[in-house]
């Protein structure tokens, strides 16, 4: 009964009128700049954070909070609406969910991942409230070996998300790789692949990749076509589910919540990879996997109820133990310190009307954001019909703004141009930029990991298989790995997999 | 006679015309150059010193992030931009550190620039497990002798001033106590936490919550005085090695040429504006350490002796310079 008190208590303190306003303000401007593409909450927070200074400590957070999972939702409506993911964990959605809207099933669509997301989020908020203390102590029991085991895991199954040839899709993971192993080596302080190129010492930006490859790719592709091709998107139908879809999208939301919230725990990368394992596991496990990749509603319904799971889930090691799983984290953590609080084990009990106060509120934040969301899906798709002469010109402005706003460098601009261009070669070749991006996000943290454990093994590589959770990850690759190469299963899947090829 | 009456005269001309630049200074707004990412503690200093440091001059102080390559790209910004106060740039600790680290800079970190003055300094906290059989750093040095490669280290990150700051103390206590280098010091404290790595050098703002909260336990600090934040936990030189004295810091620079009665202003302005105890506070509280001003002068004493320092540590760490 401590739960009921302590959320009734969270409840009391997150409904106050101002924090209520806050949290509204805090979801309306993630949901905006969720929409805007490429301007992402850690550049909104740290620019609002002097404001928040002269807030009560509970209404600076509730609203920071609101910006964050307010631009996961956002996030969303531009990977469906324009194959424009803003986020790594919205690169999913765009897969069969600008599909969806090609097919004029926008509308259907955003409502899904809405209505997902705000699911996730009711279960996510009482997961935090329940488990937060346990949860966090599985947070802890991954270190380098284990966290090495689930990337081998995510790239293994990497290759499952491309629906055309296996070949192509194991090309475009290991130019992935590549592309994200320019910059400095984490163990080593190496630069590789910058060419003495200051601006090239961090990295390429996930952000940068994934608009030059998705959304100018695609953009220059429709170019070809000139203005007729819009008509495919303009058919808009009805903009709620009907109840065969609702029907179909109840599991995968339970499956993407589940995953979610376990994975959103864990600090470095976990909440990136819940959306897509959400995706993959639901086309393995589907009867009909070829539907996959080309307007699947389940292929928008899982990642999205995973990733709303996820970033909310990511509070638990910021909350509990005071170490922060994102960039978005550390900013709230220097939030709290700035508020004279000190982030870390103690706050559950010297300060429970804070920690109580924002899970509460996360529940109020994602309430206001279907209100806000469901009606606006008919504003958005309505977008669709705006020319193309017009909406492509707006697009890209946008996109350099946003990739500008990242480090205010206009060698990132350049780079976003670059990367267009690969994506519309990419396009031509039949290659599909989704296993690129995964392999360049998850290629760097292999590397990282397993350099870092053999640090810590003294060059032992038996390490990998003594820890039991690495273990059963890397055996659970293997097995993944073994379904993918043999012969008669191959077969299967290339007859699946041809037929609409 | 005539001659000094012609010098007083020019001198009183030039005097009269700094005066006037920097009276009329400033005209319009003023950018701020850093190159850490938005939202850090280099950031929120900025900002912090920005607000109350436009009311004062008239005029907008915009904070401008240029993150990249651990600071260098805002460095050589600021070293480019026009000597005229208009561009004016926040540098760490790190920034004595660069020349180095790197086999080509595209600017001197002391010659390149303007010093205006020191804003804060900070310790580093060594920190392991509340479960280590070392209780005192005494203790954790002589495990480390009797079995080298067993106290191993993290930090941010290779070449940052705590990885750093640990090959200063292998060199001064004569041990080898291994680098394991992560992305930022929130994944190394994660390390240290779970139990993967025994030690940790780590700022005190992120590494304190920890320390109060008893899942770690700092064994020193690495400057030659205490923390107000952990009165209890000696300095290293407390500790028993004499003279061991580190603090990273954070000021203002302009690029080499900006007119001294500019610098004069901006250094009189950042030292009222820091006294005040709400600015002070919350400085003092975003990194864990201590308001300290300075004359231009004693910055670029202070950096030039820094860099002297780091580049030797770094060479007989054997860390390669990139």
């Amino acid at each position: 009964m401590d739960i009921l008190a302590n959320l009734a208590l969270g409840f009391d303190a997150a409904s106050t009128p101002l924090n209520l306003a806050y949290c509204f303000l805090g979801v309306l401007l993630g949901t905006l700049i969720g929409v805007l593409p490429g301007l992402g909450p850690v550049a909104t927070i740290a620019m609002l954070l002097p404001i928040t200074f002269g807030l009560p400590p509970m209404a600076a957070l509730i609203m920071l909070a609101g910006i964050y999972y307010g631009a996961q939702y956002g996030g969303s409506t531009t990977a469906i609406l324009i194959n424009l993911p803003g986020e790594s964990s919205s690169m999913v959605t765009a897969l069969d969910g600008y599909q969806m809207a090609r097919q004029g099933r926008a509308g259907t669509a955003l409502a899904t991942a809405a209505l997902g997301s705000f699911f996730a989020g009711t279960v996510a908020t009482l997961v935090l409230a329940l488990f937060s203390p346990p949860l966090a102590t599985l947070a802890l029991s991954f270190g380098a070996t284990e966290y090495f085991s689930l990337m081998v895991l995510g790239l293994v199954a990497s290759i499952v998300l491309a629906h055309g040839s296996l070949l192509k899709a194991i090309g475009m993971i290991l130019i992935g790789l590549l592309l994200g192993l320019v910059g400095t080596d984490v163990n080593s302080g190496v630069q590789r692949f910058t060419f003495d190129i200051d601006n090239l010492a961090d990295g390429i930006n996930f952000v940068i990749v994934a608009m030059g490859v998705f959304a100018l790719g695609e953009i220059i592709r429709n170019l070809e076509h000139g203005e007729a091709s819009q008509t495919v998107v303009n058919k808009v139908s009805s903009l709620l589910l009907t109840r065969e879809e609702l029907k179909r999208i109840i599991a995968p939301v339970l499956r993407g919540t589940a995953l979610g919230s376990v994975l959103g725990i864990l600090p470095g990368g976990g909440a990136m990879l819940a959306s897509f394992a959400a995706y993959t596991i639901e086309k393995r496990i589907s009867s009909t996997p070829e539907r996959f990749g080309k307007g699947a509603i389940e292929g928008v319904a899982s990642p999205e109820a995973a990733n709303n799971a996820g970033a909310q889930t990511s509070f638990i090691p910021m909350l509990t133990l005071g170490i922060p799983s994102n960039p978005v984290m550390a900013l709230m953590i220097g939030a709290l310190i700035i508020q004279g609080i000190q982030p870390g084990p103690a706050v559950v009990t010297e300060q429970p009307e804070l920690f109580w106060g924002i899970i509460a509120s996360m529940w109020i934040g994602n309430l206001f954001l279907v209100i806000l969301n469901l009606p606006l899906v008919g504003l958005w798709v309505r977008l669709l019909s705006v020319p193309y002469h017009l909406l492509y010109p707006a697009i890209l402005l946008f996109s350099v703004i946003g990739v500008l706003s990242i480090s205010n460098s206009t060698f990132d601009v350049t780079m976003l141009a670059i990367f267009g261009v690969i994506g519309y070669v990419l396009c031509k070749l039949d290659c599909e930029p989704a296993p690129l991006l995964l392999g360049f996000i998850l290629g760097p943290m292999i590397e990282e990991y397993m350099s870092r454990a053999l640090q810590l093994s003294n060059g032992n590589f038996l390490v990998f298989v003594e820890h039991p959770i690495s273990a059963a990850l890397l055996a659970l690759a293997a097995f993944a790995l073994a379904m993918v190469l043999w012969p008669s299963f191959r077969k299967t899947r290339e007859v699946a997999f041809q037929e609409d090829a | 006679m005539k001659r000094a009456r012609v010098f007083g005269a020019v001198v009183a001309v030039g005097l009269w015309a700094a005066g006037a630049i920097a009276a009329e200074y400033p005209t319009r707004p003023i950018t701020l150059l850093h190159g850490y990412a938005p939202g850090g503690s280099a950031d929120t200093i900025a900002r912090l010193v920005a607000k109350p440091l436009s009311e004062r001059l008239g005029q907008p102080v915009v904070v401008d992030p240029k993150p990249g390559a651990g600071g260098n790209l805002a460095a050589a910004a600021i070293a480019r931009a026009e000597p005229d106060g208009y561009t004016i740039g926040l540098v760490t600790g790190g920034h004595a550190v660069a020349k180095g680290l790197y086999k080509s800079l595209a600017f001197d970190p002391v010659d390149s620039f303007e010093m205006v003055s020191n804003i804060v300094e900070y310790n580093f906290v060594l920190a392991v497990r509340t479960d280590h059989p070392a209780k005192t750093l005494q203790e954790l040095l002589t495990i480390a002798k009797q079995a080298p490669g067993s106290v191993k280290y993290g930090s941010a990150g290779i070449g940052t001033t705590h990885h750093l700051t640990g090959e200063l103390l292998n060199k001064v206590a004569s041990v080898q106590m291994a680098h394991i280098p992560y992305k930022g010091e929130a994944a190394a404290i994660t390390s240290v936490l779970n139990g993967e790595i025994p030690l940790i050098i780590a700022s005190p703002v992120t590494i304190a919550p920890q320390i109060r909260a008893g899942k770690l336990r700092a064994l020193a600090v690495t400057s030659d005085r205490r923390w107000d934040g952990l009165p209890d936990v000696p300095t290293v030189a407390e500790a028993g090695l004499k003279d061991f004295n580190v603090s990273t810091w954070a000021g203002i620079v302009a690029p080499k040429g900006t007119p001294p009665a500019i610098i004069a202003r901006l250094n009189s302005e950042i030292a009222k504006l820091v006294a005040d105890p709400e600015v002070k506070a919350r400085i003092e509280g975003a990194v864990g350490g201590e308001i300290h001003t300075s004359t231009p002068a004693e910055m670029r004493a202070r950096v030039a002796a820094e860099t002297t320092r780091w580049v030797g540590v770094i060479k007989e760490a054997g860390i390669a310079q990139q």
